[in-house]
């Protein structure tokens, strides 16, 4: 098994560069993080369609509207209504997916599993799909309000294909005693796959406009953010965040192994129950908002994993940090660098995502001597 | 009195605050939209448009905003419009409200197929950019054509059927079925879509294409290009076996004059009708 040297667990992972990983205080690593995520929230307000001076964002942060000049409103406009929003959204989804990332791999104890590519982010994109398609076309007796693309159902669409796909998943794993195994990531594979062909079949469902809204989910944009949208993602955020505590207990129990983690007095099951419900959710609830990007829940853990080691009790707030810092500079150069057209987030993630993901396999291989 | 200096500093505002009200600039979001301000004379005014403003010449090489349904707030902000015209397709809707936040006027126009929207469509734009009587002469010049050319269909014995091909670059064609602007516009030059079935447009299979039986191919002028030629139209599954195979009639219009419901409308009309039933026009 290539992998499975590299399991967060793993004694030989740690024997190599144990004293290089340990070297770095978590607490220089968090103001690090903190110092790049101010840094990428003063060059998103500032670069744009009008380039503002840093004065010029204080001002318009600190002043209400009433008090700005007759010239200085378009730049509280440019802040507050398009800028700001798509920053904060973008940190939001970073975190989620990052967060989610980290619960994922804990839980198959396998630093190479992403919800993209095990299927858990498509099951999501999927069940918002179908929902987008169906209920305007069957549910005529809902409200109006309650159909279509601008409904909380379809977040909890969403939610709810992350967790179908992610329970399968792990049902599927258990079978070969948990942890890493390859039939969990052919499973993946075939979940992909799977959900790649309903996607086809929806669209040739689906009338124009929603075929548009398919597309869009296929790439992922931040385009779309709104305060109402921010609201709702920050508040799954932050119930899932209350729970790191016991999470970063329970996944570090299970790294020990199940039987382990049982024996010195761990709930198995629960903690891998809520650790599948509370990942599915910030998966779901995140792509439903902004389609689907891949690779953030892999490349951030896993470089975090590098500077901290595996404990996840510094990992999972690292790893929240860290993803909205990647997400935050991967849609500033999504809207700056085609200017003034705007590229998908989805294909800068998974550009960035791809050759790490690669990069990382070669690594695993290296390790395991078969390069020589 | 504070309420007054306010009313007055009120009443002194721009109509748009990315731009001088003095003047128009405009950024238009859809290929027909772009060719309508063109042919109101108006194209001076235009500062940016969208990818699918692919005529006339001038409209082709202005700064592009990206694709209508993929748009950027702040890539459109940054030609500094105070007038934006686009059609319902216009989007992402949370992008349209944020130009319409950020204090622009936004005007969505329908963009149901059809001679009468197109028609209201010119004459609403032509009021918007001051050029309304360019708008009404347009407009009934397009009348003229359309029902010189509808007299004539209704007096038709027989109509040919058409099928309708669509493809762009790599992939799949497509065939259009009813409630399309192709299906629209197959009606109006005097020909029945061959595809009854189904709305909007559906990949090409043989099977369908035989048990059509099209009398002719309608294909767009670039759909024609990217797929090579007539021989690349009559390699397509199932084409050969047809009437329109055995006869080779292949009939191909540029995209927008065919299928934008634009300027050039009446244009269109005529020139389907011509291709449809070169036999009558020979004797009128």
């Amino acid at each position: 098994m290539i992998v499975s040297s590299l399991e967060t667990s793993s004694p030989k992972l740690e024997s190599k560069g144990e004293e290089k990983k340990k070297k770095i205080p978590p607490i220089i690593v968090y103001a690090a993080l903190a110092v790049g995520l101010f840094g990428i929230s003063i060059l998103s307000l500032k670069f744009g369609s009008i380039q503002l001076s840093i004065g010029e964002i204080l001002k318009v942060l600190v002043l209400g509207q009433d008090s700005l000049s007759e010239l200085e409103v378009p730049h509280s406009i440019l802040v507050w209504n398009l800028r700001m929003p798509r920053l904060v959204l973008s940190m939001l989804v970073g975190a989620s997916l990052a967060s989610a990332g980290v619960c994922i791999q804990g839980l198959f104890r396998n630093p190479l599993v992403e919800p993209g590519f095990i299927g858990v982010s498509p099951g999501a994109a999927l069940a918002a799909s179908t929902w987008i398609v169906f209920s305007e076309k069957i549910l005529t007796f809902f409200p109006a309000e309650l159909r279509g693309k601008e409904s909380f159902l379809l977040q909890l669409c969403a939610f709810a294909g992350a967790l179908s796909v992610s329970f399968f998943l792990h049902v599927v794993s258990k079978r070969e005693g948990g942890g890493f195994s390859l039939v969990l990531v052919l499973a993946g594979i075939a979940v992909n796959a799977t959900v790649v062909s309903l996607l086809g079949f929806l669209s040739y469902l689906a009338d124009d406009t929603q075929l548009r809204n398919l597309t869009f989910w296929s790439l992922g944009s931040m385009a779309v953010a709104s305060w109402h949208k921010i609201y709702l993602l920050g508040l799954v955020l932050l119930i899932v965040v209350l729970f790191f505590p016991v999470l970063a207990r329970g996944l570090d129990a299970l790294a020990l192994g199940e039987a382990e983690a049982f024996h010195i007095g761990f709930k198995v099951r629960r903690i891998r129950n809520l650790t599948i419900v509370l990942a599915s959710l910030l998966v779901g609830v995140s792509i439903s908002i902004c389609g689907n990007i891949a690779f953030v829940g892999l490349i951030v853990p896993h470089i975090l994993r590098m500077v901290l080691g595996p404990g996840h009790r510094t990992l999972l707030p690292a790893s929240l940090f860290g993803g909205a810092l990647l997400l935050a500079i991967a849609d500033l150069t999504a809207r700056t660098i085609a200017f003034p057209s705007e590229l998908p987030i989805g294909i800068i993630a998974a550009g960035i995502g791809g050759p790490f993901f690669l990069f990382l396999i070669l690594q695993a291989k290296r390790r395991e001597g078969e390069f020589r | 009195m504070k309420k007054l200096i306010t009313l007055a500093l009120f009443l002194c505002l721009p109509a748009s605050i990315f731009a001088e009200a003095k003047d128009l600039k405009i950024v238009t979001l859809n290929g027909t939209v772009s060719e309508i301000v063109f042919a109101l004379g108006k194209g001076k005014l235009v500062v940016g448009n969208d990818t699918s403003s692919l005529y006339p010449p001038e409209a082709l090489a202005l700064p592009k905003v990206g694709y209508q349904r993929m748009l950027s707030a702040e890539g459109i902000l940054s030609l500094k419009p105070n007038l934006i015209l686009g059609l319902e397709y216009a989007g992402p809707p949370e992008v349209i409200e944020q130009l319409k936040s950020a204090g622009l006027k936004v005007i969505i126009y329908p963009g149901l197929p059809g001679v009468e929207p197109a028609l209201n469509n010119i004459l609403a734009i032509g009021k918007e950019i001051g050029a309304e009587k360019e708008a009404q002469k347009l407009v009934q010049d397009i009348r003229k054509k359309h029902s010189k050319i509808a007299e004539k269909v209704s007096k038709l014995k027989s109509k040919p059927k058409v099928l309708f091909v669509y493809h762009r670059g790599t992939g799949l064609a497509q065939v259009s079925g009813t409630e399309t602007p192709a299906d629209e516009m197959i009606r109006l030059g005097g020909g029945i879509n061959a595809v009854s079935g189904f709305t909007g447009f559906k990949p090409i299979t043989p099977e369908a294409v035989i048990a059509a039986q099209p009398d002719i191919i309608l294909i767009p002028s670039r759909g024609l290009e990217s797929l090579g030629g007539k021989d690349g139209v009559f390699a397509l599954p199932g084409v050969k076996d047809t009437p329109a195979g055995k006869k080779s009639r292949v009939v191909a219009i540029d995209d927008l004059v065919l299928l934008g419901f634009g300027p050039r409308l009446g244009q269109g009309i005529e020139e389907l009708f011509e291709s449809f039933h070169p036999k009558t026009t020979d004797k009128k």
